[in-house]
């Protein structure tokens, strides 16, 4: 088991630095700029979320084994895969919450700013981001944790090859089908308390931002 | 067109993008060898790797399991597994035939079982009762479920267990056997291997020729290590371990 | 010599835009009913909005020019806007919400300095929540003067001030303009305001200026017949203050209303009544106490609809009153053109604009 926890534990690593820049990035994007093709671009980011993971797997599957530098880098099936599988159900979520955030801060603020001199990154940094962070921690949280316990994408692009991309879910599963029950509680108790204590920390930080509008 | 700010931000997306894929390349470090073996035959390789290793022989592969068709699906869309080994010759033949496998050679027989989790004792004719749920594994990917599926219709069961849907089709061996031991069937029809690892209830042997289990390298993702474990497991020194799952080594070469 | 020169225009649905300003180192008002575009021309001002058509300039740099594509972006205007919100930073204390536009390693110290000059000294750390509503209003007005911008736009500063707040910021605020010689226009639908504060008025209805001002010919009778006529708004009337039996009156031709005004006003005056002001009475239920003093008869000459509200002509006395309500207001009167309505204005509503050097009440 402490192989998987430890895959899983490089997976969060990687993947909740992506989520914060990716998610912040895309999620600023679709809060405060216009352009053409938006509505598409809306559709597709929350596509993931309606789509059962085993679905949004083997569409990635069939796309990711038809670009031939992706077969030669042999990434299916690889860490790399796991590593990155479970931002496509994650990554949503993480868009969501930024973009609902930076919605919810009065423009006329943004506006006030702009008239003492900011530009648009000084305003983002001095005023849109620091008013939503809270909410930006929160999404973080949740899809931290959805990224953890992801697995159907995961055991769809990367397998579930122990050592190598077994992660905690997948270990679950390897060993509830070999009927080896004890190890398989064991990691799931691991990843119920992680989950409560996420929920915990997302409850706190609601509380806070609650208080401080 | 892009204001200051958001050329900035795309660029730090695309660093940051560049900067994880090529760090996790780097986190996986040490990289097994991995043999992707039948469902029937997860435990019984659990054993012989750690022997193979115990005994110096060499470093014992990481075992990834799954039905024999399943594998071999993914073997042709690129997993890294080096050595295959299939429960019938259906799969390593096909491979072999693509082009994917070498060194293809039979290495055990594994007889077909029938179990139950009830203390009573359990014959062909208890399959007829009426009113049984019998699991099987998926028969278009494992051939103990193609075995069973023969045999069913052989009996004259198979028609009468599809049309009153009593019959479970789980996806390998090891969740038919789950299947049957948590009672979502009552009966499990696996192989001998398992119903050794269960070690509860009753089984029945079915009186169908055992599967040949057969097994060969993979092209391409082999290794020296893999060689040796892939002689190792076709050797008199292993038989023990096969006998001990139930399985009936063949020594070939 | 003119620091601003502004005129443009913009079309938005049913709405037409059309500004033309002046401005030198004094201080302006821009009047007008609600929806006249006021808030729109400071945003434009400001480049938070963009004309259709036109050219700003501003102490000889052009912020913008349709004819030549140029268009400065607000960060870089050096125009300084207090909304009518406030937006105070939350976030940020008021030193900090003052010293956000200030430049240079002084700020903190420059911010201080003006925290001190609106009277603010100690409160340095407070958040904006922890401040009453007169002193986030000092804040903003710091906050946008600190960086020493080139013109200075306030939206409303005073509308959720009541009396004394309002003369007191009233006074802040003529202080610190003429201090920093910054050109100052602010937007008020308030006479009171512009005859306290400004030295010039633009007039704007319906999203044109129609006319500019010198707030000291404001006095002149003629002046503001034509003034009131070309508005076409609010109720003005020429008169004369006298006091009887303790209490105050305001006395015309044709009438007289008691008045809640100082003393010493009595005297030549005029007096102007918003529209929202002039309230109806229904015949049949008790008049709240406030409105008894000056119940009128009169006949209403015309009814107009307009975007949910409703503009009332009533003839009475010798005077035009206007009235305006939300459509949704008296319905039961069932008020139409030629009828016969009763009406009442309460004493403290009745601004008093005495001839007497800009002091209003």
């Amino acid at each position: 088991m402490t192989s998987s926890l430890i895959i899983s534990l490089k997976v969060l690593a990687i993947d909740v630095p992506l989520l914060l820049i990716i998610g912040v990035t895309l999620g600023w994007i679709l809060a405060k700029t216009e352009f053409r093709g938006k509505d598409l671009v809306d559709v597709l980011v929350i596509l993931p979320i309606a789509l059962p993971p085993s679905v949004l797997g083997l569409y990635l599957l069939m796309t990711l084994s038809h670009i031939p530098f992706v077969r030669e880098a042999e990434i299916l099936f690889s860490f790399p895969a796991a590593a990155l599988a479970p931002l496509f159900p994650s990554l949503p979520i993480m868009i969501q919450a930024a973009r609902s955030g930076f919605s919810s801060v009065d423009r006329q603020l943004e506006q006030a700013a702009r008239t003492l001199g900011d530009s648009e990154f000084k305003i983002f940094w001095r005023i849109t981001f620091p008013l939503s962070r809270l909410s930006i921690m929160a999404g973080l949280a949740l899809a931290s944790m959805r990224a953890l316990g992801d697995f159907g994408v995961t055991l769809m692009i990367a397998g579930n090859i122990p050592g190598r991309t077994q992660t905690l879910p997948l270990f679950i599963y390897s060993n509830v089908e070999a009927m080896n029950f004890f190890e398989a509680n064991i990691a799931a108790l691991l990843l119920t308390a992680v989950g409560i204590i996420s929920l915990l920390v997302v409850k706190k930080l609601e509380g806070k931002r609650i208080e401080l509008s | 067109m892009l204001s200051g700010i958001k050329k900035s931000f795309l660029i730090a997306l695309g660093v940051a993008i560049l900067v994880s894929f090529m760090a996790s390349f780097a986190f996986a470090a040490s990289e097994k060898d991995v043999v992707a073996v039948a469902a029937s035959i997860h435990e019984c390789t659990n054993e012989l790797a750690y022997q193979f290793e115990k005994q110096g022989l060499g470093k014992a592969p990481e075992v990834v399991s799954g039905a024999s068709g399943k594998l071999a699906s993914q073997i042709m869309a690129g997993a890294p597994f080096g050595l295959f080994l299939s429960a019938s010759p259906e799969w390593t033949k096909k491979l072999e035939d693509e082009g994917y496998l070498y060194d293809v050679y039979p290495m055990a027989t594994a007889p077909v079982v029938a179990w139950w989790q009830k203390d009573e004792p359990i014959t062909t004719d208890t399959l007829k009762n009426k009113g049984l749920h019998i699991a099987i594994a998926d028969p278009a990917s494992a051939p103990f479920g193609k075995a069973a599926v023969e045999y069913l219709k052989s009996i004259g069961l198979y028609d009468s267990l599809m049309k009153e849907k009593r019959l479970i089709i789980m996806g390998s061996v090891e969740q038919a056997a789950l299947a049957a031991k948590s009672g979502g069937a009552d009966i499990g029809i696996f192989s001998l291997s398992i119903a050794k690892k269960l070690n509860a209830g009753n089984y029945v042997i079915l009186p169908i020729d055992p599967l040949e289990n057969s097994g060969g390298l993979v092209k391409g993702k082999d290794s020296e290590n893999l060689k040796k474990f892939w002689n190792y497991i076709r050797s008199e020194t292993a038989d023990e371990i096969w006998k001990k799952w139930g399985f009936e080594p063949v020594h070939s070469k | 010599m003119n620091c601003l020169e502004a005129r443009f225009s913009k079309n938005l649905s049913g709405f037409s835009l059309n500004v033309s300003i002046e401005l030198g180192e004094e201080i302006a008002a821009l009047f007008g009913p609600s929806g006249a575009g006021k808030s729109l021309t400071l945003r434009i001002l400001a480049g938070l909005d963009r004309p259709k058509e036109g050219k700003i300039v501003l102490n000889g740099r052009v912020l913008y020019d349709s004819a030549s594509s140029v268009f400065v972006k607000a960060c870089q205007r050096r125009v300084g806007l207090v909304f009518q919100e406030l937006a105070l930073f939350p976030h940020m204390t008021a030193l900090e919400n003052v010293a956000y536009g200030i430049k240079g390693p002084n700020k903190w110290e420059i911010a201080k300095q003006w925290l001190d000059k609106v009277k603010l000294e100690g409160l340095y750390d407070r958040m904006p929540n922890q401040l009453s509503g007169g002193q986030r209003q000092r804040v903003a007005l710091a906050r946008a003067l600190a960086p020493k911008p080139d013109l200075l736009l306030l939206d409303e500063p005073f509308s959720a001030l009541d009396g004394p707040m309002r003369r007191a910021l009233r006074r802040e605020l003529k202080r610190l303009s003429l201090e920093s010689r910054t050109p100052t226009l602010y937007v008020t639908h308030d006479i009171e305001d512009v005859c306290s504060l400004a030295s010039k008025v633009f007039l704007i209805r319906d999203g044109t200026t129609l006319a500019t001002i010198d707030v000291s010919k404001l006095w002149n009778p003629d002046t503001q017949e034509s003034i009131w006529h070309s508005l076409g708004w609010g109720t003005l009337i020429r008169g004369k203050i006298t006091e009887e039996d303790g209490n105050l009156y305001f006395k015309w031709d044709k009438g007289r209303l008691k008045v809640s005004c100082s003393r010493n006003l009595v005297g030549e005056a005029s007096v102007f009544i918003h529209p929202n002001h002039v309230k109806l009475l229904y015949p049949d239920v008790p008049v709240a106490p406030e409105l008894e003093a000056n119940i009128m008869e009169g006949k209403v000459i015309e009814k107009i609809a307009i975007n949910g509200s409703v503009r009332l002509y009533i003839k009475s006395s010798g005077i035009e009153w206007h009235a305006e309500y939300p459509g949704d207001s008296y319905l039961t009167l069932e008020i139409k053109d030629g009828q016969d309505v009763l009406f009442s204005i309460e004493p403290s509503k009745i601004s008093v604009l005495s001839p007497c050097d800009n002091s209003v009440n």
